[in-house]
């Protein structure tokens, strides 16, 4: 027992490349700040975050912050105003690993604040962002991609740093849990396989969540298009313990049995991201449900291997360093059309 | 020793969290929003099902039945997620994933409509770009989520109180005004064939409330349907 327990906090201790850690940091800072100022700039704010003493349409419950600065409209846009502050210091990646982590509490905690003041008014992508902020905090987040790394390597990018696994596995976890669970849900006849798989058709013709007028729909072809899309939605989120299991199946020092070599050598990861991706694309196309699509692929750093990650971005720095080089001067003294050698 | 109580935490943290992530009835233990037409096709759906293989009940006993599972899932969902509830909540890591579980197959759309020299006009109407009064924060997707609760029955007061919070507004901006009428229309969405066919299916009112000041020039709310 003690001897799998000790296996087991190294393995959650192994450190990694931290490059997601940082792309999951800013996508979710910048993600956090825009879901919060637009609530300002459009107005609706005051609608959904105000007291009905204040012009608001609902008497909303206490909380030790509003009752000590007051809930009126000064109180309710200061609030607001330091949350985007702190998400976009997180986004940035301001201080090392213990006021990286303070910062990361103040946009957690002011986000939080927010989105919790009015219950109606709350969106699957305020759950998804609370969480994350506070995996972030938990990770200690700056490593790299960050003024953090700026200042203390002179390069944004520290490709030397890591994070322990268990980082990672928190994110990928919350990622996980909400495809699987909204799935597991999903027993409507509408959904479930041996329906009539309409639920997607209906779901868009919604006035309150479409973009658009999607009647089109109803054409013979797209509509069975709507049927597939039901169903391939569905299995996707329900099988989504597959995913998990290839997860953790690829992730190194995990799993030499038969079935884990097995999982490995299926492209799983990439069919589930690769499906994830364009569920979230068509989402946001065609309905208008918040910046939900964004608050989940702004985790889907997580879900790749980060060491594949790391090859890809060291590739792309050096296409990016091979295209930017200064191009070889020829010497004053060379002949007219010789060749650099 | 750091290393070991940082993993303890974390495999709490995932108990937790995939614990309240399981599927829960929530909202759906308020039976009054059983009557909406949607879930009663649903109910009637499933009910259909069971019969087929084999187990037939009547409706009530179904419904019934249906809400005592679900009554002993939530107590023992108390029993269990109680201690690690106040760590979810105050950490942000609170687990609902209810998303579209079922389509609604009864939309509604809100509408606000003002009252100015005994003729009505309409001021806001979701999705119509010639009645978009205030459209840049009614048709935020926080406000559109409201919108969308306050349809449902059990919600009643609250809908009182938003349309006197648009009443206020609207009346502020035009002072001619004399009533305001918000509500809702709603209509079974219209199926493929019928859209094909160019058949109308019209939208009917809802839930609407009127406002006006009273002789103490105190806004009240009134019940229309």
């Amino acid at each position: 027992m003690s001897r799998r327990w000790d296996a087991l906090v190294t393995w959650l201790h192994a450190p990694e490349p931290a490059l997601w850690l940082g792309i999951t940091r800013i996508a979710v800072g910048l993600v956090a700040a825009h879901a919060l100022a637009k609530t300002w700039w459009t107005g609706a704010a005051s609608w959904v975050w105000l007291d009905r003493a204040h012009g608001g349409y609902r008497g909303l419950k206490a909380s030790i912050w509003f009752d000590g600065i007051g809930d009126g409209p000064l109180a309710v846009e200061g609030t607001l105003a330091a949350a985007v502050v702190a998400c976009l210091a997180l986004a940035l990646g301001v201080g090392g690993p213990i006021v990286g982590r303070v910062v990361a509490l103040l946009a957690s905690q002011s986000f939080l604040l927010l989105a919790d003041r009015n219950s109606h008014a709350g969106g699957s992508y305020d759950l998804l962002l609370s969480a994350a902020l506070w995996l972030l905090v938990l990770a200690g987040p700056t490593q790299t991609l960050s003024l953090h790394a700026r200042r203390t390597t002179g390069a944004w990018h520290d490709p030397e740093a890591t994070a322990p696994r268990w980082t990672r596995l928190l994110v990928a976890w919350q990622l996980m849990i909400m495809y699987a669970t909204t799935g597991w849900q999903k027993v409507s006849v509408h959904w479930v396989p041996g329906g009539d798989l309409s639920a997607l058709y209906d779901i868009l013709q919604q006035p309150t969540w479409s973009r658009y007028d999607l009647s089109w729909l109803s054409h013979p072809v797209l509509y069975a298009g709507t049927q597939v899309g039901t169903l391939v939605t569905w299995l996707w989120e329900v099988l989504t313990p597959v995913w998990a299991a290839w997860w953790l199946a690829s992730t190194a020092d995990v799993g030499e049995g038969r079935l884990a070599r097995a999982l490995r050598r299926l492209p799983i990861g990439w069919v589930w991201a690769g499906l994830g991706i364009v569920f979230h694309g068509v989402v946001h196309l065609l309905m208008d449900i918040g910046p939900f699509s964004w608050a989940s692929l702004a985790l889907y750093a997580a879900v790749v291997d980060p060491r594949t990650l790391a090859r890809w971005a060291n590739r792309g720095a050096n296409r990016w360093a091979t295209r930017n080089a200064p191009e070889t001067v020829s010497a004053p003294d060379s002949a007219p059309g010789s060749v650099a050698g | 020793m750091t290393r070991h109580l940082v993993a303890v935490f974390v495999l709490l943290h995932l108990l937790a969290t995939g614990l309240q992530a399981l599927p829960s009835a929530g909202a759906g233990m308020d039976r009054r929003r059983w009557r909406d037409p949607t879930v009663q096709a649903e109910l009637q759906a499933w009910r259909a099902r069971l019969a087929s293989v084999g187990w037939a009940m009547e409706r009530d006993t179904f419904e019934d039945r249906l809400f005592a599972i679900a009554k002993g899932v939530e107590s023992g969902r108390e029993v269990v997620l109680g201690p690690v509830e106040p760590y979810l909540s105050a950490t942000g890591s609170w687990q609902s994933w209810k998303m579209f579980v079922a389509p609604h197959r009864h939309p509604s759309r809100l509408v606000i409509e003002a009252e100015r020299e005994g003729a009505w006009s309409v001021w806001y109407r979701r999705g119509d770009p010639d009645h978009a009064w205030q459209a840049a924060a009614l048709d935020h997707d926080r406000m559109r989520a409201v919108q969308f609760r306050l349809a449902w029955a059990g919600y009643d007061r609250h809908l009182d109180r938003f349309a006197q919070a648009v009443a206020t507004r609207v009346m502020a901006e035009d002072v001619g005004v004399t009533r305001v009428r918000v509500g809702y229309e709603r209509r079974p969405t219209p199926r493929p064939a019928q859209v094909q066919a160019g058949e109308d299916v019209p939208w009917t009112p809802s839930r609407q409330r009127i406002v006006a000041a009273g002789d103490d020039g105190v806004l009240r709310v009134m019940r229309v349907r």
